[in-house]
């Protein structure tokens, strides 16, 4: 294939024929409505849905960004400025990344404009009619059905949960060697309030066979390389997951629309699990009669290794299984790292949250003294399953001058958080190391 | 300069030059152009950098640190799971040259957030 070009020269191809260069340089084939690279940008759909307004600022308010301490890096955070949202850290804008610092965490239900931003490709144009948005259910089912939303709001009942709902990279940036993708500090999570039917309502209606085992999902956004046979992201979960009461199609968000860019006007809440698993834009709900193969399925992506692997070494796929239930993480909200506290401060309280993936956190402790001593904090039950809870804490500090806090948590099954991310992998998952935020307290 | 790697600053610069439309409409803050100086210089940067940056924004790429054989590894993924033509022969070389040597492993580069406090005031 990539011969073609080399024989005859792209110049001269590229005249002739611009897709099809297109295709044998990057091997990216264009869909009917699109003309090789001068459309479909990431970029430009996501201008067009925002309303064109998204200017971006390279510069961090001094003292009060985590730095390169939560980035990973030297560069000072890029700060989005978009209708809608709060000023989240852009971690890329092709495809469109942005993680919601900790400080802005605060909330016990998440607002809207706090929400994060993960998309693996591009998305799609707002729907015109959200109520005429079509879903299909079908594969393993006796009765496979095609549904708008209007009709799924009219034939089944509505429920209403504060939801986790956290990316599968959260922590990614604290791997050493560096995992690959995007470097996620912990703001990759969310714990907003959500309306929708439960998808198990959905597939009872459908009628499972014996022989279902598995969900695929299919979304509506589409892959960067302009590919419309190839999806930007197809997960999907084990039918008992499926079946959980808290899984649910969800179509508004804290009592109003789910905002574009978080996958309006309808999207899954798989919450504990990856996000990639709550599929955004959902148009397809294909049951399976094995575990699904779609894109982000398979390799290493979301998959943490069995045996631990030498960090940095060749991962051997076969060593690998499905994260499903996210570990345990809590976060110090109410302060934001780089503070300079009012000087003569000794007290401090320490406010945030912790959450656990499919179970609940047992105990939180933060620490004003790098670790060596550790104070309880009073942790408040969550709100339903799978809600993160709220912790407090109170600290003392001895003097003025520099200190760190930082938290950790236990869940209910007995395991923590740890200094250094666990269990390298490749790809990043499943690294949970404790928050710490710096502060000054001035003479 | 190879003739594969000619052709490709062609095709790319297209892109770049759409892609900053859109910003100059959209964008009033002065943001980091998408242009190959981004990049750490190196040898073949421009080749390296329109290649990547076909399909995804620079900013992915330049916040991983990677061995060559980790960048090999990357590299596979985007022929397997993401439709980027396989780089071959002495192509493939000079990318994961410039990539492993521009993006080595780094570690997480703890900055003290006050480090820079009197000259941020
Ligand atoms: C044909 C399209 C295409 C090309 C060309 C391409 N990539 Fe990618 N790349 C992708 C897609 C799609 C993703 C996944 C994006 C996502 O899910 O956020 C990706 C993700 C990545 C990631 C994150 C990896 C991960 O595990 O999530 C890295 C690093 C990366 N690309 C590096 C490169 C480098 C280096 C090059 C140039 C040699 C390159 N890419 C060229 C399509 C491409």
């Amino acid at each position: 294939m990539a011969k073609g070009w080399k024989e005859r020269g792209f110049f001269e191809l590229y005249q002739d024929d611009p897709e099809r260069a297109d295709a044998l340089v990057f091997g990216r084939r264009t869909g009917a409505s699109r003309r090789g690279f001068l459309q479909g940008t990431g970029l430009a759909a996501m201008g067009a849905m925002v309303g064109g307004a998204i200017p971006f600022s390279g510069n961090m308010p001094s003292g009060l960004i985590p730095a390169a301490m939560a980035q990973g890096s030297a560069a000072a955070p890029k700060i989005l400025k978009m209708d809608g949202k709060a000023e989240l850290v852009i971690l890329g804008d092709k495809p469109f990344v942005a993680e919601t610092p900790e400080h802005l965490l605060n909330d016990d239900i998440t607002p809207n404009d706090k929400i994060f931003i993960r998309n693996n490709g591009t998305p799609p144009d707002a729907a015109g009619n959200p109520d005429s948005w079509e879903l299909t259910v079908d594969g393993e089912v006796n009765k496979a059905l095609k549904l708008t939303l209007g009709e799924l709001k009219q034939k089944f009942k509505p429920v209403t949960y504060a939801l986790q709902m956290e990316c599968g990279g959260n922590g990614r940036s604290f791997f050493e060697p560096k995992a690959s993708g995007n470097q996620w500090t912990n703001g990759a999570i969310s714990n907003a309030r959500w309306t929708g039917v439960r998808l198990k309502d959905v597939l009872e209606a459908a009628g499972l066979k014996s022989s279902a085992v598995y969900t695929g999902h299919y979304g509506r956004d589409s892959h960067l390389s302009g590919d419309p046979n190839k999806p930007a992201i197809s997960r999907g979960m084990p039918i008992a997951k499926a079946m959980e009461e808290h899984t649910i199609i969800a179509y508004a968000v804290n009592g109003g629309p789910i905002p574009q860019i978080n996958g309006a006007p309808l999207r899954l809440i798989v919450p504990g699990w990856p996000g990639s698993t709550s599929q955004k834009w959902l148009s397809r709900i294909w049951i399976r009669d094995k575990e699904h193969d779609g894109q982000g399925m398979t390799g290493t992506s979301y998959r943490v290794p069995i045996k631990p692997m030498i960090p940095g070494s060749k991962a051997d796929p076969k060593n690998f299984r499905i994260l499903e239930s996210m570990p345990v993480r809590s976060i110090i909200t109410n302060i934001a790292n780089g503070t300079e506290l009012k000087a003569g401060t000794r007290a401090i309280a320490l406010r945030g949250h912790a959450w656990a993936g499919e179970h609940s956190v047992a105990e939180v402790h933060v620490s004003g003294d790098y670790g060596q001593t550790w104070r309880k904090a009073k942790v408040a039950k969550a709100a339903n399953k799978y809600a993160w809870q709220t912790w407090n804490a109170d600290l003392t500090v001895p003097s003025e001058g520099y200190y760190e806090f930082w938290v950790r948590a236990i869940d209910s099954t007995g395991r923590g958080q740890s200094h250094a991310a666990a269990n390298w992998n490749p790809q990043g998952y499943g690294g949970n190391v404790m928050h710490r935020i710096a502060v000054l307290i001035p003479a | 300069m190879t003739r594969w790697f000619a052709a490709v600053v062609l095709a790319a610069s297209l892109a770049v030059a759409a892609g900053g439309a859109v910003f100059a409409q959209s964008s009033s803050a002065e943001r980091e152009p998408e242009e190959p100086t981004v990049f750490p210089e190196g040898e073949n940067r421009d080749e390296v950098f329109y290649v990547c940056t076909a399909c995804h924004g620079s900013d992915l790429v330049r916040a991983q640190g990677h061995s060559r054989e980790r960048w090999a590894e990357v590299l596979g993924i985007m022929v397997e799971k993401h439709n980027m033509a396989p780089l071959e022969g002495e192509d493939l070389d000079k990318t994961l040259d410039y990539l492993a040597k521009a993006f080595p492993p780094k570690g997480r580069g703890y900055t003290n957030p006050f480090l820079n406090r009197s000259t941020a005031k």
